[in-house]
């Protein structure tokens, strides 16, 4: 298992359009073991970046570091690394075994060693029974699970995934997420994993590098992504959020900032100064409704508003609520209050707790 | 880590990247330089008169060719004629191809066999037998009188002044099957996902085919496409059969086999080639362009529906009419090898089987049918390492100049045959350092050279299109797991496009034993001579029994092909037909 | 089986074809003409045994080199007589090495002019045969032919000229060594059910049910149709009246192929009732149907032509070759052409069929000839040509030929259909009116001069070639 390290990474396709950069100027670092994702939206680079650490593409510059060793100019077959593609990639005209033991083959391991190593994996990923199976004889999460165990297969340095998961159905998406992390955790392998399902690397990630545009907007943890988004953009993309601006009214313990809808209180360690014009965002499931007009607590701000829209979705209920200043605000209500949830037109107070509200 | 500022990031193509290009572009230029050595020298030493005027360089003839309006109106001609017979081809070979893929029937095997055989017609004797077929006081003429439908034999029209329309539908006819072999292999590399997809979204069946199937099928359809078309611009079989003469390609031919061969002839050929190129590098554009596929092969499972008798029949009746109509000059040659006489009647009014079994105890039969299975399996060998690797470098790399390598490889389909067979004599003659490998010697290694350079197309094309039909991602999995580029194309590339290779394969290995130009005047001496010279030698020995002698040997000559296309199907996957499944 | 196994099958069967392939290639098969049992080899061998110590079998053996479109009938009795004369004579065997280069005289002109190109001083051929006069007269003026010895007595039963047609070259580079006759062949039945009556000349060639009914040759492409057409013309009293004749079987013709080979078969086919063909030919075709199938030789109307040998530049065995061409030439060499199986000197398993261009022959051999071969010496039915006339025309006739009517085919029989519905004497005249750079002697002349430059023969022609079509085209206006 061995550490990436990533310097200053670019790759421009067309040399004579240098701005037209697919990865901009990424630099970063996956420690050994780890489980980071690269996560974005389509387009953003993430899919090359991680092609550039298999050296499936080249880089235009920078340097790609494995452990101590600088990769950047060795080809992909030198590299030592695994990469369990989107389609997967599966062989068809060869067996599922024969898929899972190309990687120890082409390294030289003969051939007893070899069947005892997809045996291994292929019952790690509980595929042991179908090795003499052809790829098309099965299912898209069996397909998925005999890539990885061709991955795993190949003792790699570090695991490289290409969104895995896209091309199966959402309950088995779920119930392979972690599957799939305790896998990969149970391996020990460095591993880089690309999505742009916000919520499959919040629940599977060490840590998060969430790119947009060729760059690198944040890195951190699930945690400290979601709950400390550096930009709107990473707070948009990681779930959903209500965004207000304001200006800073007192600094303090509790930050008082007036907006256009109301009062909001924010707990921040390094808040702005006073007067300064902020960006406040409130994650839906954040907000409690109450019904009827409520005063404000110290720790809580009170924004009232109407309930203009709602959907149910059983164990939640997703409403749409004006404020005072029109904007519209996504709430989520949860449990059993999603079944009473109010009407629309009814008159709502939306409580915002200080920790909360975070600056964006 | 030090973070350069963005403006001062040293932007280039990065050393692994560079070598990976350069590698790629020097084995293009090795190839460049072997085509250079094998088709552009001789065919330079042929041509080059066509230049000069006065004892200058000029391009003076070339300027009498532009104002010349009959030349111009036949090389007009020539590329309608090319157009309408791909077409008719396309409609031929396309909706065969698709039955083929998605039902199954009794006796399919047996028609996939079959549907090959109308491009085994061998030389000189199959246009006899096409031209006693359709004479004015012919076969045909003679069935339409016997019926009724003519009041006299010499009351019918004569076919063989069937002009353009009847060119085209007989070069078709001739060359649909490898719009058919292409076709299937496309199909066969078709995930059926993508029209069950389209199928499942509402399309209807014909909706789903030229939106959905068709996009899909398009570098197969492309790349036999191409050699259709090529062919049929530069043929003169099937012309000179039925005395259509206002072609390019035809007026080429008459003028080089004159004794005075006039330099604006070889300007001509010069031409000639340049069109041909310019219209494929054309096609290639507009139809040719890559589609880049996901996942392609079937990642699901469907088992294609069996017909009943009656869907049986119809399919038989789809496959056998075509193949019918397409072989009977087929089997016009084999009974000219059984007939002692032939003269105005329907069927051969006297029966024999001398001239089969003379053919047959003849040393000389079997010299030239051992000679043939040399020259032609060597060159296929040739043809089937050089071509891939050109396929691959046009399909797989970025290297430069593949563009001149991809209009360099397909040249030898546009030039005429006695034009390059006149360029290796000429390279090899006496005091030339390739003396040795003449004919006045063993004429083997010029003869697997000419073979392999007039049939590369063949398989660069069908290559191709193999490998623009599977996922990059296949190749990539491989490379990334640790294999070698060269370990990556044997274990992955080849058993991915067996279809598409073996196809192409079977094309040429049947083409070339079916050689005439370079097989006549290369191979002059009797131990050399392939079954092409010989049935020549025999048609033209104005002996009495010439005809039914030549038409024997052309019947073992079908035979054998017949024969080694069943065989290969057998044993490369039972039946013919089931390669294109892979 | 699984898949794996069997793509491991599919790969050793196919690398193991690739090699079979490979390995067998460079390993030649031998397959050189085997002797029959030969009743003259027994005499020969009680010859060469007292002449020269030794038997055949243990005598050395020399090689000839030859280029020849001659059917293996034709060399093969050749080699085998060669061999035993030289074995007696000289106390060698010999082995004829044929070399091929598939077609008649000017496929071999066009493979000489390839391997001479580059100024190289040796074919590696010794002996050409066959091909036509005219191809041998070319050969010759382009210095590929070395001059020859030919014997008092070859030299006296060969004429020089016979017919008006060159027999042997005066400079000794090339002699005849067979005569051929040309004529035509048709297809009885056809024609009664077209109601035409049978031809028995050229003139019966040019009526109006015969058209679109011959199938004819290129005279550019086939020597024989050249002098069949010249003799076309020779037969009319002048120039004008002789093309207007011609053109009056040109415009019958049902298509122009590309050798007087091809042309003969289509009255069998069926393609035309008509064609004109090779007397040899034409008796070969004929006797496969010979209630149905005619070949005739216009009498009177009968140029012959000869089908000539040389020695070529630089011959590797010029001794030898030598004594090849004095074989050929001689009594013996000529009657095995003509003799049936079995006679003394005749061939050993085919019989020839072709005529003798010795005149003494057909004497000494009287009694064994076979039945078809016609003494051209005496048979009557030659004509004579205007020498002169003819050399200076015959380059300008063929491309004549060429322009008016096998390059303009469709137009020229559109233009005779409309002549034959109008029957109007004022387009006939215009049908037949010539360029004006050929319309006399004289022009042909000066014409027959400029062909010979490559860019002023292709101007020529192709304004032959549109004053045709715009001449026909008006017609059928």
């Amino acid at each position: 298992m061995k550490s990436i390290r990533i310097e200053n990474i670019t790759k421009v396709y067309d040399l004579a359009r240098p701005d037209e950069r697919a990865v901009d100027d990424v630099s970063l670092t996956v420690a050994e073991g780890e489980l980071f994702f690269l996560l974005g939206p389509s387009g953003c680079g993430k899919t090359t970046l991680l092609r550039m650490i298999a050296g499936l593409t080249w880089p235009t510059a920078g340097r790609i570091h494995l452990g101590d060793r600088d990769v950047t100019d060795v080809s992909v077959d030198k590299r030592n690394t695994a990469l369990v593609f989107q389609n997967y990639a599966l062989w068809p005209h060869m067996t599922v075994a024969q898929n899972v033991e190309f990687g120890p083959k082409m390294k030289g391991v003969a051939a007893a060693q070899r069947r005892e190593t997809a045996g291994r994996v292929l019952s790690i990923v509980q595929m042991e029974g179908y090795v003499r199976r052809k790829p098309v004889q099965l299912s898209g999460g069996q397909q998925q699970r005999v890539a990885l165990a061709r991955a795993l297969a190949a003792e790699p340095d570090c695991l490289l995934l290409d969104e895995p998961l896209s091309n199966l159905d959402a309950k088995l998406r779920l119930q392979m997420r972690s599957e799939l992390r305790r896998l990969i955790k149970s391996t020990g392998a460095t591993a880089v994993y690309v999505t742009h399902d916000q919520k499959e690397a919040m629940s599977m990630a060490d840590r998060i590098a969430v790119m947009n545009d060729g760059r690198i907007q944040q890195i951190g943890t699930p945690r400290d992504v979601y709950d400390h988004p550096g930009d709107r953009f990473v707070a948009d993309f990681l779930g959903e959020g209500n965004f207000i601006e304001g200006r800073v009214a007192k600094t303090g313990a509790t930050t008082v900032i007036e907006t256009p809808a109301g009062q909001l209180l924010a707990r921040i360690d390094d808040g702005p100064a006073a007067g300064a014009t902020v960006t406040c965002c409130i994650r839906p499931e954040r907000v409690t409704l109450q019904m009827g007009a409520v005063a404000a607590r110290p720790e809580a701000a009170a924004l009232p508003a109407t309930v203009v829209g709602g959907v149910f979705l059983g164990e939640m209920a997703q409403l749409t609520c004006r404020l005072a200043n029109d904007d519209v605000w996504k709430v989520t209500v949860l449990g059993e209050s999603a079944s009473a949830a109010p009407p629309e037109g009814a008159a709502v107070t939306l409580m915002v707790a200080g920790e909360h509200v975070v600056l964006v | 880590m030090t973070v350069l500022p963005k403006d001062r990031l040293p932007l280039t193509t990065s050393p692994g990247e560079r070598a990976a290009r350069r590698r790629a572009t020097a084995v293009v230029v090795v190839m460049i330089a072997l085509l250079a050595l094998l088709l552009l020298m001789p065919l330079i030493r042929a041509v080059s008169r066509g230049f000069t005027h006065d004892g200058k360089a000029s391009v003076y003839w070339f300027g009498r060719i532009l104002t010349n309006q009959i030349l111009l109106s036949e090389m007009l001609n020539s590329v309608l004629l090319a157009c309408t017979t791909t077409a008719i081809a396309l409609l031929l070979a396309v909706p065969l191809a698709m039955i083929r893929s998605s039902v199954r029937f009794r006796g399919q095997g047996v028609l996939s066999v079959l549907i090959l055989l109308p491009l085994i017609l061998p030389p000189f004797v199959g246009a006899m037998s096409m031209s006693r077929l359709l004479a004015h006081y012919g076969v045909l003429n003679q069935i339409l009188a016997r019926v009724g439908i003519l009041s006299n034999a010499a009351a019918g029209p004569d076919w063989l002044g069937g002009g353009f329309a009847g060119v085209a539908a007989l070069q078709a006819l001739h060359l649909f099957p490898i719009l058919y072999l292409n076709a299937s292999a496309a199909l066969a590399n078709i995930d059926p996902a993508y029209a069950q997809a389209a199928r499942n979204l509402g399309a209807g069946r014909w909706r789903t085919f030229r939106s959905v199937t068709l996009p899909l099928m398009r570098p197969g359809l492309f790349a036999g496409g191409t050699i259709v078309f090529i062919w049929a611009l530069t043929d003169i079989g099937t012309p000179l059969i039925l005395g259509y003469e206002r072609l390019t390609a035809v007026t080429l031919f008459k003028e080089l086999a004159r004794a005075e061969i006039n330099p604006r002839t070889y300007s001509l050929v010069f031409v000639m080639l340049t069109g041909a190129v310019t219209l494929y590098v054309l096609g290639k554009f507009v139809f040719g362009r890559s589609v880049r596929l996901d996942s392609s092969k079937a990642t699901v499972a469907v088992e294609a529906p069996r017909l009943g008798v009656v869907g049986t029949a119809w399919a038989w009746l789809a496959f056998g009419g075509v193949i019918g109509l397409a072989i009977l000059p087929h089997i016009g040659v084999v009974l000219t090898a059984i007939s002692a006489r032939w003269v105005n009647t329907i069927l051969p009014s006297q029966i024999t089987f001398d001239h089969l079994r003379f053919v047959l105890v003849r040393p000389e039969t079997r010299v030239c049918i051992m000679n043939s299975l040399r020259y032609a399996g060597a060159s296929t060998a040739v043809d089937v390492v050089i071509g891939s690797i050109i396929a691959w470098l046009l399909v797989r790399t970025r290297a430069r100049g593949r563009t001149l390598l991809d209009s360099t490889a397909m040249l030898p389909l546009a030039v005429p045959g006695l034009i390059l067979a006149a360029g290796y004599v000429a390279i090899t003659a006496r005091g030339s350092w390739l003396e040795s490998i003449g004919p006045m010697n063993n004429p083997f290694v010029i003869l697997v050279i000419a073979y392999s350079v007039r049939r590369l197309p063949f398989i660069v094309r069908g290559v191709s299109a193999g490998l623009e039909q599977i996922p990059i991602a296949l190749e990539e999995a491989s490379r990334n797991l640790g294999a070698s580029r060269p370990a990556t194309v044997l274990r992955i590339t080849l058993p991915l496009i067996a279809a598409s290779v073996l196809a192409a394969t079977v094309l040429t290995f049947s083409f070339a034993m079916l050689e005439v130009s370079d097989s006549l005047i290369l191979a002059q001496t009797e131990s050399h001579y392939p079954i092409t010279k010989e049935i020549y030698r025999q048609a033209t020995s104005g002996n009495r029994d010439a005809a039914s002698v030549a038409a024997a040997l052309g019947v073992y000559g079908m035979v054998l092909l017949g024969g080694s296309m069943a065989l290969a199907g057998a044993l490369l996957g039972r039946r013919l037909g089931a390669i294109f499944r892979a | 089986m699984n898949s794996m196994q069997r793509n491991r099958g599919r790969s050793i069967l196919v690398l193991a074809a690739l090699v079979i392939a490979l390995a067998t290639g460079s390993a030649g098969c031998a397959g050189s003409a085997q002797t029959p049992d030969d009743p003259r080899r027994s005499g020969v061998d009680e010859q060469v045994r007292r002449k020269w110590g030794k038997g055949l079998a243990d005598l050395p053996t020399l090689k000839l080199l030859a280029i020849s479109p001659h059917n293996k009938n034709i060399t093969d009795e050749y080699e085998w007589a060669f061999s035993l004369y030289h074995a007696v004579t000289f106390g060698q065997t010999v082995d004829i090495e044929w070399h091929d280069v598939g077609g008649g005289g000017s496929a071999i002109l066009s493979y000489l002019r390839n391997v001479y190109a580059g100024g190289q001083d040796s074919s590696g051929i010794d002996i050409v045969w066959g091909g036509g006069e005219h191809m041998f007269q070319r050969m010759a003026g382009e210095g590929v032919l070395e001059p020859m010895d030919l014997s008092p007595e070859v030299l006296a039963a060969i004429p020089e000229m016979f017919g008006g047609v060159t027999m042997r070259d005066p400079g000794r580079l090339w002699c005849g060594s067979a005569v051929s006759g040309f004529g035509f062949l048709y297809n009885r039945p056809v024609l009664a059910a077209l109601g035409v009556a049978e031809p028995t000349s050229w003139d019966d060639l040019t009526a109006d049910k015969m058209f679109g009914q011959i199938c004819l040759a290129d005279p550019t492409q086939s020597g024989s149709a050249a002098a069949a057409y010249e003799m076309i013309v020779q037969s009319a009293p002048d120039w004008p009246t002789g093309w207007a004749k011609l053109l009056g079987v040109l415009s019958n013709a049902w298509r122009f192929e590309g050798s007087a080979g091809a042309a003969a078969k289509a009255p069998a086919l069926g393609t035309a009732p008509v064609a004109t063909c090779i007397d040899f030919y034409g008796a070969n075709v004929a006797a496969e149907a010979p209630d149905m199938l005619v070949y005739v030789s216009p009498k009177g109307q009968t140029a012959f032509t000869p089908d000539p040998i040389g020695i070529l530049k630089g011959a590797p065995n010029r001794q030898l070759a030598q004594r090849f061409v004095d074989f050929v030439l001689s009594a013996k060499g000529q009657a095995l052409l003509a003799l049936k199986i079995g006679e003394r000197d005749g061939p050993v398993r085919t019989p020839l069929g072709r005529q003798p261009i010795r005149r003494d022959v057909y004497g000494l051999y009287a009694e064994g000839m076979s039945p078809w071969v016609v003494n051209p010496y005496e048979a009557g039915n030659e004509m004579t040509l205007d020498i002169d006339v003819r050399r200076i025309r015959y380059a300008v006739l063929k491309q004549l030929v060429r322009a008016a009517a096998v390059d303009n085919l469709a137009d020229m029989k559109a233009a005779r259909r409309v002549l034959i519905r109008t029957a109007d004497p004022a387009r006939l005249a215009e049908f037949n009116r010539l360029p004006d750079d050929v319309d006399t002697v004289a022009d042909i002349a000066e014409i027959a001069r400029r062909l010979k430059d490559p860019t002023e023969a292709e101007r020529i022609v192709s304004t032959w070639r549109r004053f045709f079509r715009d001449k026909y085209r008006g017609i059928a206006e």
